[in-house]
Formats: C-alpha cells, sequence, structure tokens
C-alpha cells in the first residue's frame, strides 16, 4: 500500500510518517508540503491512500480533493484538517473524500480510518453521520410551512378556512391580539400578506 | 376717549388767537370744558412764539388781526409743519367777503365760525377737530408701532437667512461627518478582520499543526515504550495536548469563520447554528435558499448578523425557538430571524444602550441596506434585514 500526505508542516508530516510505517503491507509515504507538489507527485506515482489538509500554502485542500478525484480516481482520499466543523467533513464527502479526521484524533484511531479507507470503505466520525443526517433531513423537506411552529400551523390552517381574529381567539381561547400577533409572525415566515394568499397556498399544498 | 385722562400731561395743545382781550377771554371761557391745554395768544407774532415746536390739534385764529391777519397766521403755523398740517378755524366777523373765506381757505382753513360765536356750535367743531387730531395720533402711534414690527420682521428675517444658511451648512457637515464615520467605521472593521485573519491563521497553522506534531510524536513514544507508568503519563500529557489543540481550534473560530470562506454561507450557517443550539438548548430551524451568490461582504454581514441576533436571543429573550430564514428575493437578500421569546420593548429598541442594534444596523446600512427589529412584548422578536445585491454587492 503506497500512501501520499499532504501536509504544509514538515513535523506534522514526519509524525504521521512514524505512525504509518506502523502499519502492515505500507510499502511506501510520500511526502507533499503543498497541493502543487502533491499533483505533480501524483503525476509521476499512483498512491493508494491520500492523507489530505485542507488548510495549504498554495490552494484549499478542497480543491486539491476535486482535482485528485478527477484524475486519479483509484486514489482513496482520507481529509486530515484541524478544522473541527462537521461541514467541512460533509463538503469533503460530497466532493468524494472517503473520510474526514480532524488532528486530534488520536493516533489508533487514524490508523484505523486509514485500513478503513485502503480496503474501501468510508470513514465517519458519528458527529460527522448526524450532521450528514441532519442535512439531509433539512433538505428533503423544503416546504414552506416547515418552518412554523405547532401553534402557528394551527392558526394558519383556521385562518385559511376564512376564520376571523376573534373566532380563531375564541377557540383556542386566547386573546384577539395574540391571534393577530401570531397571524403577524405566520405572514412573516410565510412571506405572504393576505389571507387570501395563505387559502391559497393550504389549498395548493392540499393543507386544508 | 382723551377726556378720561384729565391728569395726563399730554393734553392736545389748542391754540386761540384774539387781539380783542375780552374776545380772547369769552374763547378761554367757552372752551374751558375741554380736556385741552389752551395756549392764548393776542397777534400772530406772539402766537407763533407760544406755538414754536408744539404739536397742534386745532387753532382758532381770528381773521383781523393788527399785523399778521388771520390768514398769514395760518400759512406761516403751517409751513412750520410741513408733515402735519393743523386744522385751523377761522373767525370771521358778519361782513367778510366770500373772496375772502376763499383766500381762507387757501390758507389752510379748515373751518369758519362766524363772531358773535355760539357757544355750542363752536365747542362741537373743536370736539370734531380734537377727535379727528385723537384719531390722527392712534394712526401715527399705530403706524410707528407698523414700522417697529417691520422693522423687527426684516432682522428676524435677516438672522433667519443666517440661521438658515448656518442649519445648512451643518447640516452638510453631520451629514459628511455621518458619512465619514461610516466609512471610518468600515474601514476599521476591515482592518480588524484582515488582523483577526492574521492571527486566526497564525493559530491555527502554526500553533495547532506544532501541537498535532508533538501528540504524533507522543504516540510514537507511547508505542516503543515498556514501562506502565510512563504510558499512564504519556496518555495524560497526550489528553492534555488535545485540549490545547481543541482550544485553539475554538479561538481559530472565534476570531475568523474560516468555513464562510471555505465553504460559503450556508455551510457557515449550519455549523454556527448547530453549535449554538447545542450550547443554548434553543432549537434553531433553518429555512436557507441553496446558493445564493453574494458577495464575501454580504455574506459576512449575514452571518455576523445571525451571530449577533442568537447572542441576543440567548441573553434577553427566554426563547426555546429561532428560525432564520434566508432567501434571494428581487436583487436583494432578505434575512428573517424570528424567536418565540418574551419580545423587546420599544424602549429598547430605541435605547442609546442598544450598542448591539445600533451596531447591527449599521452593518446593513453599510452595505445599502437596512434592518428593522419587530416584537411586541410576548410575542417574540423578529429581526428582519434586506441588502441590496446591485452596487458591486454581487
Amino acid at each position: 500500500m503506497k500512501i501520499l500526505i499532504c501536509d504544509d508542516h514538515k513535523i506534522v508530516r514526519d509524525g504521521l510518517r512514524q505512525i504509518l510505517q506502523q502499519l502492515k503491507g505500507v510499502t511506501a509515504i510520500g511526502e507533499a508540503g503543498s497541493g502543487e507538489e502533491a499533483l505533480s507527485l501524483l503525476k509521476s506515482e499512483a498512491f493508494d491512500v491520500m492523507l489530505l489538509d485542507i488548510s495549504l500554502p498554495d490552494r484549499n485542500g478542497l480543491e486539491v480533493l476535486q482535482l485528485v478525484k478527477e484524475k486519479w480516481p483509484a486514489t482513496r482520499i482520507l481529509m486530515l484538517s484541524m478544522l473541527p466543523q462537521d461541514q467541512y467533513a460533509v463538503r469533503a464527502l460530497k466532493l468524494g473524500a472517503m473520510g474526514y479526521l480532524t488532528k486530534d484524533t488520536d493516533a489508533e484511531e487514524l490508523l484505523m480510518a486509514v485500513i478503513r479507507v485502503a480496503e474501501g470503505g468510508r470513514y465517519l466520525t458519528t458527529s460527522v453521520a448526524e450532521t450528514l443526517a441532519d442535512n439531509l433531513d433539512r433538505k428533503a423537506n423544503r416546504q414552506k410551512h416547515d418552518i412554523l411552529s405547532d401553534r402557528e400551523f394551527e392558526i394558519m390552517i383556521k385562518l385559511a378556512g376564512g376564520k376571523s381574529l376573534q373566532e380563531i381567539g375564541d377557540e383556542l381561547c386566547i386573546a384577539k391580539n395574540t391571534v393577530s400577533t401570531y397571524r403577524n409572525r405566520i405572514m412573516e415566515k410565510m412571506d405572504l400578506t393576505r389571507n387570501t394568499e395563505l387559502t391559497r397556498y393550504c389549498i395548493e399544498n392540499k393543507l386544508i | 376717549m382723551t377726556h378720561d385722562k384729565k391728569n395726563m400731561k399730554n393734553l392736545p395743545n389748542l391754540l386761540i388767537v384774539d387781539d380783542c382781550d375780552e374776545s380772547l377771554a369769552t374763547l378761554e371761557h367757552i372752551l374751558a370744558p375741554l380736556e385741552v391745554n389752551l395756549i392764548s395768544a393776542r397777534s400772530g407774532e406772539e402766537a407763533l412764539k407760544k406755538s414754536r415746536g408744539v404739536e397742534l390739534a386745532v387753532a382758532l385764529l381770528d381773521v383781523r388781526m393788527p399785523g399778521m391777519d388771520g390768514f398769514e397766521l395760518a400759512k406761516k403755523i403751517n409751513k412750520a409743519r410741513p408733515l402735519s398740517r393743523v386744522p385751523i378755524i377761522f373767525l370771521t366777523a358778519n361782513y367778510d367777503t366770500e373772496v375772502q373765506l376763499l383766500s381762507g381757505y387757501e390758507s389752510g382753513g379748515g373751518d369758519f365760525i362766524k363772531k358773535p360765536c355760539n357757544d355750542h356750535l363752536l365747542l362741537s367743531k373743536i370736539r370734531v377737530f380734537l377727535d379727528i387730531f385723537d384719531q390722527k395720533q392712534l394712526l401715527i402711534r399705530d403706524n410707528l408701532y407698523l414700522i417697529k414690527i417691520a422693522h423687527q420682521l426684516e432682522k428676524i428675517k435677516t438672522s433667519h437667512k443666517k440661521s438658515e444658511a448656518r442649519d445648512r451648512s451643518s447640516i452638510e457637515e453631520l451629514e459628511s461627518s455621518l458619512l465619514q464615520q461610516q466609512g471610518l467605521r468600515k474601514y476599521i472593521e476591515e482592518v480588524i478582520e484582515k488582523e483577526r485573519k492574521a492571527i486566526s491563521r497564525e493559530l491555527h497553522d502554526d500553533l495547532g499543526q506544532e501541537l498535532t506534531a508533538v501528540r504524533l510524536d507522543l504516540a510514537i513514544i507511547k508505542d516503543n515504550c515498556a514501562d506502565p507508568d510512563m504510558i499512564l503519563k504519556i496518555n495524560k500529557v497526550s489528553a492534555h495536548i488535545c485540549k490545547i489543540i481543541k482550544s485553539v481550534q475554538r479561538l481559530t473560530l472565534q476570531l475568523r469563520p474560516h468555513i464562510l470562506d471555505d465553504l460559503g454561507l450556508e455551510s457557515a450557517i449550519e455549523w454556527y447554528t448547530a453549535a449554538f443550539a447545542q450550547r443554548s438548548n434553543i432549537k434553531v430551524y433553518l429555512q436557507i435558499e441553496p446558493e445564493i451568490a453574494c458577495s464575501h461582504d454580504i455574506s459576512f454581514t449575514v452571518f455576523r448578523i445571525i451571530q449577533e441576533s442568537l447572542t441576543n436571543v440567548v441573553r434577553h429573550s427566554k426563547a426555546s425557538r429561532v428560525d432564520i430564514m434566508l432567501h434571494h428575493k428581487g436583487h436583494a437578500i432578505h434575512l428573517k430571524i424570528f424567536d418565540n421569546g418574551i419580545g423587546i420593548s420599544e424602549f429598547e429598541k430605541r435605547s442609546n444602550k442598544s450598542f448591539g442594534i445600533i451596531s447591527m444596523k449599521e452593518r446593513a446600512a453599510s452595505l445599502g441596506g437596512s434592518l428593522e427589529i419587530e416584537g411586541e412584548n410576548g410575542g417574540g422578536t423578529l429581526v428582519k434585514m434586506i441588502i441590496p445585491l446591485n452596487n458591486g454587492n454581487q
């Protein structure tokens, strides 16, 4: 197994090299201090796994990721970054990375991840997996009224049904003014101004 | 009206001239009930002398007198008063001809009374002239007053013009200093951002990476170490370094959300709000239009406004839920941040101490946008920002 480390800090590369050397089956470890260096190394030599940092001196690691994926799809990439946000992981996974680790990861976990990726699998931390799921969930439900609270939704349906503020207040045992505040809030959230628009939205979306 | 003013010194002056002592005495007697200051003279010369510089309400002149006659005297009296003619009543004898009377009118006479005088006729005629004099005095007074007012008006107008010019120039000064301040503010913010970026890069790139390297080295030392005590110690140190790395990461993020540059606004908001929700136990719901293309300035401002608003939510609102909507609508970016908390009072909104609100408004204004905060008590708070995408903001 041939591994390429792309990180602009020599001490980090040295440390990683010593750890990766413990892995069985590692035949060569290449080092690149920049995106360009990594790309030129890949041109002359094939690597099975690439450890890639996001903060590089010449270009963003996510860009390098895309270029490598495009030109050397067989090279499996494990992102290794100081950046802790799961959003980076999500973006990297979308762009074709097989895993994302932050640099506070233990050596044991790092080795596990490298093995998993080298075997053709993906390595996700629990937190990244959760963010990914949240993301899917949010993007799947892109209906305008999803943003309404339960109470707001209830009042919207009543308004759309043609009920007056007073009637709704009476039904829900709240003051007419409170209903009016809810109505303003609903209109702002739905980006509408008139009750008839609300009715139309509810009918079109089969809510009433 | 002068009748009430017996004590006043300013009684109208009435000149009576007759060469005959008896006639003069009779006249004085007849005129005694009048509220006037009587000036009596026995000749034209005496009359002129006594009335010099005196304002006369009426003059009662005998026509036939030795030396200067009444007509000549009348002419001289009025010649000495070119601005205000003195009404003159001539006392004439029965035998005076009409030609003579005509010359009386020419010399400025107002009326003729034949001698011997009828008391009542004389009195009432003089009263008419006194009334006219009174009216004239009033008119003069009013006129003077009007002139004074006109003068004051003119003065006010001039000073108004001056102050208007002053106001205009001070408004211009204010406007330009406001613009300068906005420019300065923007500049300072840019400098701060640049500085933050540099510091955070150093923290991240140097300190962070060095620590990472130390940790990797420790892992290797641990692998080559057989002493269980030593391994325990190494684990402790390693855990400690891990903590330091995490604080460096946190510091880096606080200084500069690199994620905004690297992954764009949507990811940055996702990350920030998720972390916020975890910290604060307040649910955050996002509705963000994907791939809104806007400049770095706008992204950054939107991000900072969200940060500021969420900080306010935690501090003041007692909310349990926040909704953030970001849309692109008609060449503008619309950001709405709702919470379901206690709302914000008009007083809090307007307070000079609401620096957070002022600074949010200024951030929006610096990009030609606007920011409003709504929220009746109890109905939650809504922060609404609109930033146009023109003016090279795109």
